[in-house]
C-alpha cells in the first residue's frame, strides 16, 4: 500500500515534467500572435507614415522600416522571437524618428514657404517702394509745375 | 621541411589574426559618423535624453564590436543612429519652427509694411491722378483760352474788317450822297435856267460833278467828295446867280401872260375900248369906258341908272386880276374951265370907284385920279373927238 502510494506520489513528481510542454506551448503561441499583432500594427503605421510624408522626405527611412518589419516577420516565422522583438524595438525607434523627421520636413516646408512668401513680400515691398519713389518724384515735379 | 617552416611562419600571423577584432560594422561607422555631425551637437541641446541614450547605445555597440559580437554591435548602432536621427529631427523641427516664427513675424511686418505702402501708393496715385487731372484741365483750359483768344482775334479782325468795310461803304455812301446832292443842286440850277443865266458857274459845276462821278466810279472817294463839294458850291453859286434872273423872267412872263389875259378879257367887255401903254418901266392895260355910257349928261357926276352892268363886269375883272393895282382915272373934254373939268373928272372917277366898291372890289386896290382935259385922246374941236376924250379909264398897272 505504501509502495503504491510512493509510486503514485512519484508519478505526481513527474507531472510537472509532463505539464511543462503544455504550459510552454501556449506561451510560445501567444508570443507569436503578439509579434504578429505588433508587426501588423507597425505595418499599418507604416502606411500612415507614407501618407504623412507629403514631402517624401523619409522615403529611404520608410523603406528601411519596411525591410525591418519584413525581417521581424521572417524572424517570427523562424520563431526567433527574441531577435524579432529586438528588431521591433529598433522599428519602434526608427518609426518615432521618422515621424519626427516628417514633422520636421513639414515644418521646414512650412518655414520655406513662409520664407518664400517673405521673399515675395520683400520683393513686393521693394517694387512698391520703387513705384512710390517714382510716383513721388513725378508728383513732386507736377506739384512744382502746378500753381 | 618547407611546410614546417611555412607552418612556423604562419603561426604568429594566425595568432595575430585570431587576436585582432573584426572589421567595424558599417552601421557602427554610420552611427559614429552621424554622431560627430554638427547637427548632433545642436540636437543635444534640444533632446539631451535621446542623445544620452544614443551615447549609451554607441558605447554598447563599440563594446560588442570589440567583443566581436557584430550582430549586437550592429543592432545597437542601428538603434543609436535612430535615436540620434530622432534628436536631429526634433532639433530640425525646432529650427524650422523658429524659422517659421521668424518668417511669420517678418511676413506680418512685411504685410503691414505692404499695406502701409499700398495705402501710401494709393494716396500718391490718387494725388497724382488729381494733379494729372488738374494738369489736363489746365491744358484744356489753356487750349480753350487759346481758342477763345483766337476766336476773339478773329472776331476783332472780322469786326475791324467790317468796320473798315463799313467805313469804306460809309465813305462811299457819303461821297455818293455828296455827288447826288451836287447832281440835285445842278438839276436845281438847270431848273432856274442856270445854263443860260449863269453859264460859267453852271459849266464849272457840271464839269466838277462829272469828274466826281468818274472818281466815285473809280473808288477815289476823297477826290470824289472834294469834287462833289466844289461842284455843289459851283452849282449853288450858279443857282444864286441864275435864280433872280430866272424868277424875274418867270415873273415877268407870268405877268405878261396875265396882262395878255386881262387884255383879252377886258376887250371882251361890251362897249369899251382897251389899249396897252408903256410909261417908263410901267405897263398899263387901260380900259376905256366912254363917259356917255356911265353919265346921263355932260355935267353929271353920278353914275346913271342902267350902267351898273358895265361897272359890274369891270368890278369882276378887277377882282379876278387882284395882283394888278388899279387906277380909276376921270377925263373930260376941253369945254369948260380947266379946274371945273378937273373937279368933274375926279368926281366922276370917285363915283365909278364907289360903284366898284359897291360891287365888292377892295378899297385899298383902287386909287382915284381926275385928269380933267389934260390927257386928250382926240381932237376936242370935233364932237367925236370930245366924246372920245370924255371918258373913265380903268388902268391896270404892272411892270
Amino acid at each position: 500500500m505504501r509502495i503504491q502510494k510512493i509510486r503514485w506520489l512519484s508519478s505526481l513528481r513527474l507531472l510537472p515534467l509532463f505539464m511543462l510542454p503544455l504550459l510552454v506551448m501556449p506561451a510560445l503561441g501567444d508570443e507569436a500572435d503578439d509579434l504578429q499583432l505588433m508587426i501588423e500594427r507597425e505595418r499599418r503605421g507604416l502606411q500612415d507614415l507614407r501618407r504623412l510624408d507629403e514631402q517624401r522626405a523619409c522615403d529611404a527611412e520608410i523603406t528601411t522600416l519596411e525591410n525591418w518589419l519584413n525581417e521581424a516577420w521572417k524572424l517570427r516565422g523562424e520563431e526567433d522571437y527574441e531577435i524579432a522583438k529586438v528588431v521591433l524595438e529598433r522599428v519602434d525607434a526608427q518609426k518615432d524618428m521618422v515621424r519626427e523627421k516628417i514633422s520636421a520636413a513639414r515644418l521646414k516646408a512650412e518655414a520655406s514657404k513662409l520664407e518664400a512668401d517673405l521673399a515675395v513680400a520683400r520683393k513686393r515691398i521693394k517694387a512698391l517702394k520703387k513705384e512710390l519713389a517714382e510716383l513721388s518724384s513725378k508728383k513732386a515735379s507736377m506739384g512744382e509745375k502746378s500753381p | 621541411m618547407n611546410s614546417s617552416i611555412v607552418r612556423k611562419l604562419l603561426m604568429p600571423v594566425a595568432f595575430l589574426v585570431g587576436c585582432s577584432t573584426s572589421p567595424k560594422p558599417a552601421e557602427l561607422t554610420a552611427f559614429e559618423h552621424i554622431r560627430t555631425d554638427p547637427r548632433t551637437r545642436a540636437a543635444a541641446e534640444v533632446a539631451p535624453d535621446l542623445i544620452a541614450q544614443s551615447d549609451r547605445l554607441l558605447t554598447e555597440s563599440r563594446n560588442h564590436w570589440e567583443s566581436d559580437e557584430l550582430e549586437e554591435s550592429r543592432e545597437y548602432a542601428l538603434l543609436g543612429e535612430a535615436k540620434v536621427k530622432h534628436a536631429i529631427a526634433l532639433s530640425e523641427q525646432k529650427d524650422a519652427e523658429a524659422r517659421a516664427k521668424k518668417a511669420r513675424a517678418e511676413l506680418d511686418a512685411a504685410a503691414t509694411e505692404i499695406d502701409k505702402l499700398e495705402r501710401e501708393l494709393d494716396a500718391t496715385k490718387e494725388h497724382l491722378g488729381l494733379l494729372q487731372r488738374i494738369e489736363r484741365e489746365k491744358r484744356e483750359q489753356l487750349r480753350l483760352q487759346a481758342e477763345i483768344d483766337r476766336q476773339k482775334r478773329a472776331a476783332e479782325e472780322e469786326q475791324s474788317r467790317l468796320s473798315e468795310q463799313l467805313q469804306g461803304e460809309k465813305a462811299r455812301s457819303d461821297a455818293a450822297d455828296k455827288v447826288k446832292a451836287a447832281e440835285v443842286l445842278l438839276k436845281d440850277a438847270e431848273n432856274v435856267n442856270a445854263p443860260a443865266h449863269a453859264a460859267e458857274a453852271y459849266q464849272a459845276a457840271k464839269a466838277l460833278i462829272e469828274r466826281a462821278q468818274i472818281e466815285l466810279a473809280a473808288n477815289q472817294l476823297d477826290a470824289a467828295r472834294t469834287s462833289a463839294d466844289l461842284g455843289r458850291q459851283k452849282a449853288a453859286a450858279a443857282i444864286e446867280q441864275a435864280k433872280p434872273i430866272f424868277d424875274k423872267t418867270a415873273s415877268d412872263a407870268a405877268r405878261v401872260a396875265k396882262a395878255e389875259a386881262l387884255n383879252r378879257e377886258a376887250a371882251a367887255l361890251p362897249m369899251v375900248e382897251v389899249r396897252r401903254e408903256t410909261r417908263g418901266s410901267l405897263q398899263r392895260v387901260v380900259v376905256h369906258i366912254p363917259a356917255a355910257l356911265l353919265f346921263r349928261t355932260a355935267k353929271d357926276t353920278s353914275v346913271a341908272a342902267g350902267s351898273e352892268g358895265i361897272l359890274l363886269s369891270v368890278a369882276q375883272l378887277i377882282k379876278r386880276y387882284e395882283e394888278f393895282p388899279v387906277q380909276v382915272v376921270g377925263h373930260t373934254d376941253s369945254r369948260g374951265r380947266q379946274d371945273a373939268m378937273l373937279a368933274r373928272s375926279l368926281a366922276r372917277a370917285t363915283a365909278v370907284q364907289m360903284s366898284l366898291l359897291g360891287n365888292g372890289v377892295s378899297a385899298n386896290r383902287i386909287t382915284v385920279l381926275g385928269r380933267g382935259s389934260d390927257e386928250p385922246l382926240s381932237d376936242n374941236r370935233t364932237n367925236s373927238g370930245r366924246e372920245r376924250n370924255s371918258r373913265i379909264e380903268i388902268v391896270f398897272m404892272y411892270q
